[in-house]
């Protein structure tokens, strides 16, 4: 049995995401309805990817035709998650217990993103993880024994990914930035074209990348919630 | 007192003859002292106390303010609107807050019951495979096409939902004769067959599955154990977890046993007619769950068949939170509405929650002209333990809560059944409770125990086919139907099925995943594409 | 209601549809790959539990192709990355080896594999030195284990007895193999050192058995009240006798009252022989010389002896009557023939619903049992003692066997003492001593008794497929092209001796005729059990236009109740159509209520029969019986444990190193981040500073 390699994914991929739901969704009950609500908005525009997909029977080997339409779904939802989201913002507001959640405007979008995000890490991978918990491992036929680490690091990477785009881009409507808005749909574009490369199991090549991307955009949202240099230093040094 | 009782029950029905204008104005004159105490507890930063409040507002604002609310639904829900809530809403946002918190209170024992009910699938092999058939299902969809297992599901879930349709008759009928003895019998004889029978079946699938040898006297003693506490904690009185618990795996188990019994297609097209009968039976006029509701508000008595799950946390803070609510209450009294609302609450720890204005104007909406001697008689109660409450009643009353919480426990969850046809009971969700005195009690959300068995069924059936992506798509759906069931509960307040949204939502959810999404999932994890 | 159910139906069709050309592929479809073979069940008695399981999960062991006794040696010398899965050819699937691997534990050997590879194969059978020894008669004469001259298995290793702490899995099909010995040259088959730190391929076995410790125990739990979901754990061997007189015996007069049903005055000579055979593996095993050349003679002589025999009414004496009886089950200690001997004493055969008066051991004349018979030059007549009656048959037989007429050139030996074989008159005979049973039976030659490789080959069968009419009798000169020393010829001497030695008894008249038993027959018979139920003879004795057999041999292993029963549900047809009487003036539309029956005949056409087949229980009266004494050794106790599946695949096991590593890892990103995740939380207010005091909060 391999349950060990079962748990060490698991653990790789849902890890981090699940030490951020503990320790900054699940007190707040409206957190949750919010994450719950962006992995169903997740959901939806999946769905329509889906049935494009579906429908398109002649592109359905050319993953990448799926991939394309399946960003540019999931972007336009996380736009639509926006709308909702600030129109509701006075009704949060009132109804919202914890008033933080409606004064930080960058709580919204990071509750909902971590919602996309791990919606999307679960969709990508449980059934991955599934078929791991028995007592092989890939490479029989095709593939190496490196295929589930690199899945759940690539899920891993994809769930903090999809965090920081919400930040970036929820912020970047508010203030009319469209560069921002550029990056995250031109970066998760392009992330997702990457892992086509995964195939051919150049896993070097994507997971590199794609981490350097997850860094950088990590950044950006740093920036964007409102960190600085200084208070990075600052929250180092413990001051 | 008395004669202002029966002149406030008068003008009541004489509402109800008019139309709903009067009531609602009647209505309305109460709501400026409410308002002021209710501002008053949510000033003082205490929570129970603000909950307290809150629940007080939904008997009064039935219909006054329907036309503003699809706005407010729409904006609040998430469903794309874009009006800020109208200022004299303000009562309703604390609903909302206040049902956040609730709300979360239902996804956890939702997500649980749903959690126990994948894992036995997914673990023990004997729930997922169908070769044993209920009597109710006389097609069995053995043959391979698919016309033929169309109409066998067809058929089998009209005879389900036909007996189904005939036992609430005929729990009706029982109920409207007070055929108390025969219903509790047959209640607690069906618990007694789940606690017992039923999980004494699937402790031996699990040892089986498990591959664990146990000893008679080993497995005996835990059967008692557990089913002795199970009966005590749910027909008698029990901490609330266990109480909780219970209810949570006795949902699961009646939800296995569907899985277990029904045939594939059956178990989904039952699944679609009982939440359309959800419908039905609750929002209807004539419908058989609202009846149930209407005669248990005249008799002043518990309504009757819910086995239902409550979300009520704190019983410790009754007594301390008590005082400023009965200060309202002289008030308060003045109002017929208001004043029934709380004796009928502290006569009978009336727990279903379909508010006492909504049923009155529905009832008096319809003509029912029988709420009237009724009325005089509850509230000839009311004005007893209304007496009994100015007497300064609070300390006895906090003492007598373990009573009182048993005997709520007895009527509500003694429902509880182990057959298919009495189902229908288990659903309704109720507001949170309208009852401002005993708000602290009573103020939990309240789910049926059905609603907890045809989620766990969909999420169970969906996972039988050993797709996980299609499991968490109708788990997340579900959710959010619940959700949004709960959004118009706290919007329309008064007592909703809680199947519709949801069942719909998770059959849609299921099917596209199953059909579109998990091929498309499947290509690119296989190839490791991540979006 | 039905529009949703129509939209759930439409999503359904779609899915059916779509899955034709969009089914992905799930991980797991990568990971292993089936392997197709048959597995070993675990049977129980009274006592013991025999056969094999895998573990609850699944046995898994890392593949080792043994192609000689030394490859063994490393499998038992601490071998690197246990648990393995040695294949084993046949030839070296020896008791010995067999032993060795059970005591090198199953930590070290966790699944055997037999793959079919029988070039080097000399013998090959796993039944005792003397098959079912303990439920025949309790005489050291009878059959010696020790005395391989004297005992009726000289070749059995008596594995089928012992009781494995792995799964054995047979693996047939060449293709299948060649999977398997791919993978282990890819994967294992180098640098045996290093097996602990790569990835193997390995092979897991799902086979595991619900039932334990013995019959008594497993019945015990499956019959006891608290068994609410009717689990069952085992199941008694069960199946069913068929029997059939050559005349058609008169409906009981009285109308089916079960108390009142009068004992017969007929007289029966008994003509019986086995239906069934076993195997170590679940559906593989035909039987083919153990038992069923038996069958064929029997068939052969209930048919030659409906066509030559006169009407009941000019015999000497009219009451006598011959009842052919194939009996199930016999390779587990004789269950078809002891519950026929416990029926017939308790005045319980025929049952009641046959309508037909009892029959009591009075009423049989005597017995003539067809047991083994191996060598079909080498038969001997077996008695207890030589009476009269078994020196007048014996007489009989030689005088057709020799006689130049015919030219069956045969000479049938005779052997009265206790050493009597392992057949059904074993049964009769441990009742009363003294039953006249008389057995025909070869000397024991098959080096494959009771194993998958009894098959065609071993009785050199090759199908003549002369498409003749198999029912008419022809000449003795006729051949039909058949050699002398086929198996059609060999089978149709000794069935027309019997059957002509039975008509000598019968009439008192020597047989004079020219006309011997149909080599055809015998040639379609053996076709049908051998390598296909889609065959002529299962066509002709079937419902005109009923569906036609499967195209491979049927199973005839006794099975439990809801078994396949294939073997006796054929054998039911054929006797009754060989045993029966043309009726051509009755027409199809009456011909529906027994003992009128229906058969579509050689050409398929129709014709309607007066037959005399029927079924009797063939379940061990041990089952029957309450507070049967388990031990006791009376009846058989023979059960078959349940399984829910046999599955194997092969995949790559990952190496603990790897799994290590992956864990080790994982642990560590989950505890770190959730310090990460903490600090970050707590001291949010001074990572994002920039933002007003009251609003810096982004985590909670």
């Amino acid at each position: 049995m391999t349950l060990p390699e079962f748990f060490g994914c698991t653990f790789i991929a849902f890890g981090p995401p699940f030490a951020l739901f503990v320790f900054t969704i699940a007190n707040d009950p409206l957190r949750i309805i919010i994450l719950i609500a962006a992995a169903f908005f997740w959901l939806l525009s999946l769905l329509l990817s889906s049935l494009l997909w579906f429908a398109m029977i002649p592109l359905r080997d050319v993953l990448a035709f799926g991939v394309f339409f399946s960003v540019v779904f999931q972007e336009c939802f996380r736009y639509i998650i926006y709308r909702i989201l600030r129109s509701t913002e006075q009704g949060l507001q009132a109804v919202a217990e914890d008033t933080r959640v409606t004064d930080n405007k960058h709580i919204l979008s990071y509750v909902s993103g971590l919602g996309f995000g791990i919606i999307s890490g679960m969709f990508a991978l449980v059934n991955v993880l599934a078929d791991m918990s028995g007592p092989g491992t890939m490479g029989l036929q095709s593939g190496t024994e490196l295929f589930f680490v690199t899945s759940a690091a690539q899920a891993l990477s994809i769930i903090l990914l999809h965090t920081f785009w919400s930040v970036i881009f929820f912020n970047a409507c508010d203030t009319n930035n469209y560069l921002h808005i550029a990056y995250v749909v031109g970066s998760h574009l392009f992330v997702s074209l990457l892992t086509l490369l995964n195939a051919s199991e150049l896993y070097t090549a994507t997971l590199l990348t794609n981490y350097i991307i997850t860094i950088l955009t990590g950044l950006l949202a740093f920036r964007v919630a409102g960190g600085t240099s200084r208070s990075f230093k600052k929250f180092v040094t413990c001051q | 007192m008395d004669g202002h009782v029966n002149a406030s029950s008068s003008s009541r029905s004489g509402a109800g003859a008019d139309g709903s204008g009067l009531s609602g104005a009647a209505e309305r004159l109460e709501r400026p002292p409410k308002r002021t105490q209710q501002r008053g507890n949510y000033g003082s930063n205490n929570q129970d106390q603000t909950d307290a409040a809150v629940l007080a507002v939904p008997s009064v604002a039935v219909r006054g303010s329907s036309a503003s609310r699809p706005s407010r639904l729409s904006g609040g829900g998430g469903g794309g609107g874009g009006a800020g809530p109208p200022p004299n809403e303000t009562e309703e946002d604390q609903g909302l807050k206040y049902g956040a918190q609730h709300v979360i209170k239902l996804f956890v024992p939702v997500s649980l019951c749903m959690l126990l009910v994948v894992a036995t699938i997914n673990s023990i092999s004997f729930y997922s495979s169908t070769d044993v058939y209920l009597l109710y299902t006389p097609f069995h969809e053995l043959s391979p096409e698919p016309s033929v297992k169309f109409w066998n599901a067809l058929a089998n879930s009209l005879i389900l939902m036909s007996v189904v349709v005939v036992m609430t008759i005929l729990l009706i009928v029982l109920y409207k004769k007070r055929c108390y003895r025969i219903i509790h019998g047959w209640l607690i004889l069906s618990s007694f067959m789940l606690l017992f029978i039923f999980t004494y079946l699937y402790l031996e699938e699990l040892l089986r599955a498990y591959n664990v040898p146990m000893d008679y006297p080993t497995a005996l003693l835990f059967m008692w154990n557990f089913g002795v506490a199970g009966m005590m904690s749910i027909h008698w009185q029990g901490p609330l977890r266990l109480q909780q618990g219970y209810l949570i795996f006795v949902a699961a188990l009646m939800a296995l046993v569907f899985i277990k019994y029904l045939p594939e297609w059956t178990a989904w097209a039952v699944l679609a007619a009982i939440s359309i009968w959800d419908l039905i039976a609750v929002l209807t006029p004539r419908g058989p769950l609202r009846i149930l509701v209407e005669t248990a508000q005249e008799r002043n008595e518990q309504i009757f068949p819910a086995l239902i799950y409550s979300s009520t946390v704190i019983y410790t803070l009754m007594g301390t939170h008590y005082t400023p609510q009965q200060s309202a209450e002289p008030a308060v009294t003045s109002s017929p509405s208001s004043s029934n609302s709380t004796t009928t609450t502290r006569a009978t720890q009336n727990s279903l929650a379909s508010p006492e204005a909504a049923v009155a104007s529905s009832s008096s909406r319809s003509g029912n002209t029988r709420t009237h001697p009724h009325q005089n008689q509850r509230d000839d109660s009311n004005v007893m333990a209304a007496e009994a409450e100015a007497a300064g009643f609070t300390q006895e009353w906090s003492d007598n809560l373990n009573d009182r919480v048993a005997r709520r426990q007895i009527e509500v969850q003694s429902t509880q059944s182990g057959n298919a046809q009495r189902s229908n009971e288990y659903r309704t969700v109720t507001a949170p409770d309208q009852a401002p005195a005993d708000a602290q009690e009573e103020r939990g959300i309240k789910l049926g125990l059905g609603d907890f068995i045809f989620y766990s069924v969909l999420v169970g059936k969906a996972s039988s086919y050993g797709d996980w992506t299609t499991t968490i798509a109708c788990f997340v759906a579900i959710l959010i139907g619940l959700c949004l069931t709960l959004l118009l509960l706290a919007v329309w307040r008064k007592a909703l099925p809680a199947l519709p949204i949801s069942i719909t939502f998770g059959l849609i959810f299921c099917f596209a995943t199953s059909a579109v999404v998990k091929p498309f999932m499947e290509n690119l994890s296989a190839k490791q594409v991540f979006i | 209601m039905e529009k949703r159910v129509h939209a759930a139906a439409i999503w359904l069709l779609m899915l059916l549809h779509g899955a034709a050309f969009a089914q992905g592929e799930r991980t797991r479809d990568k990971m292993y790959q089936p392997i197709v073979g048959a597995g070993c069940f675990r049977r129980l008695n009274g006592t013991h539990q025999t056969g094999c399981s895998s573990t609850h999960a699944g046995s898994v062991g890392v593949l080792h192709l043994i192609n000689v006794e030394a490859d063994l040696e490393f499998l038992l010398a601490s071998p690197p990355s246990p648990p393995y899965a040695p294949m084993i050819p046949p030839h070296l699937f020896t008791r010995r080896n067999l032993l060795r691997l059970i005591e090198a534990g199953p930590s070290n050997i966790s699944v055997v594999l037999l793959i079919n590879k029988p070039e080097k194969m000399k013998q090959f059978s796993h039944e005792l030195n003397c098959p079912n020894q303990y439920s025949s008669l309790n005489n050291s004469e009878t059959c010696d284990a020790s005395n391989p001259a004297t005992s009726w298995n000289p070749w059995g290793t008596g594995l089928l007895h012992e009781d494995f702490p792995f799964p054995i899995y047979y693996i047939a099909d060449t293709e299948e193999i060649s999977k398997l010995e791919k993978c282990f040259l890819k994967f294992n088959n180098f640098n045996y050192e290093t097996h602990a730190l790569r990835s193997l391929c390995a092979i897991e076995v799902k086979s595991f058995m619900s039932a334990a410790v013995s019959s008594e125990v497993c019945i015990r739990r499956t019959r006891f009240i608290n068994n609410l979901s009717g689990s069952k754990y085992c199941d008694p061997l069960e199946g069913r006798n068929v029997y059939a007189t050559v005349y058609p015996r008169n409906v009981s007069s009285v109308e089916a009252e079960e108390t009142e049903l009068a004992i017969t005055s007929e007289k029966f000579i008994l003509v019986t022989c086995r239906l069934d055979t076993a195997s170590m593996f679940d559906g593989v095993g035909l039987g083919a010389m153990d038992s069923l050349v038996g069958l064929s003679i029997l068939t052969q002589v209930a048919h030659l002896l409906r066509e030559l025999l006169p009407p009941q009414s000019s015999l000497p004496d009219n009451r006598r009557n011959v009842l052919f009886v194939t009996f199930n089950g016999e390779s587990y200690d004789y269950i078809g023939s002891q519950r026929f001997v416990y029926d017939v004493e308790r005045f319980a055969f025929p049952k009641s619903s046959a309508r037909r008066n009892l029959i009591t051991f009075d009423n049989i004349e005597f017995m003539l049992d067809i047991g083994t018979l191996d060598d079909i030059a080498n038969i001997k007549l077996h008695a207890l003692s030589g009476t009269p009656l078994a020196q007048k048959l014996l007489q009989q037989l030689n005088n057709y066997a020799q006689s130049p007429r015919y030219g069956f050139n045969l000479n049938i030996q005779s052997e009265m003492s206790y050493h009597i074989p392992p057949t059904s008159a074993q049964s009769f005979l441990r009742r009363d001593p003294k039953f006249p049973a008389l057995i025909l039976n070869a000397k024991p030659a098959n080096k494959y008794y009771h194993s998958i490789y009894d098959d065609a080959d071993n009785v050199v069968f090759n199908y003549g497929n002369t498409s003749q009419d198999f029912t008419l009798l022809p000449d003795v000169g006729d051949t039909k092209n058949f050699k002398a020393d086929s198996l059609q010829m060999k089978v149709r001497n000794v069935s027309s001796i019997v059957a002509m030695a039975l008509y000598e008894t019968l009439t008192g008249k020597e047989y004079t005729g020219s006309k011997v038993a149909n080599p055809v027959l015998a040639d379609e018979f053996f076709y049908c059990f051998l390598l296909s139920a889609d065959c002529p003879l299962f066509k002709a004795a079937s419902y005109p236009g009923s569906p036609k057999g499967l195209p491979m041999p049927p199973m005839r292993y006794v099975s439990v109740l809801g078994g396949p029963q294939e073997s006796s549900g054929w054998t039911y047809r054929v006797l009754g159509y060989l045993l029966s009487q043309k009726q051509p003036k009755i027409p199809k539309d009456n011909c529906t209520i027994l003992p009128l029956h229906y058969f579509a005949g050689f050409n398929g056409v129709g014709e309607c029969r007066l037959t005399t087949q029927n079924y009797s229980s063939a379940l061990s009266p041990a089952f029957l019986i309450d507070d049967y004494d388990w031990r006791s050794g009376n009846y058989s106790t023979w059960t078959e444990s349940t399984w829910s599946l046999f599955s194997a695949r092969i995949f790559l096991r990952p190496s603990n190193v790897h799994q290590v590593t992956t864990l080790s890892v994982g642990i560590v990103v989950l505890i770190v981040s959730f310090c990460v995740v903490y600090i970050i939380s707590s001291r949010s207010e001074v990572l994002f500073e920039d933002l007003p005091a009251s609003n810096a909060a982004l985590f909670g």
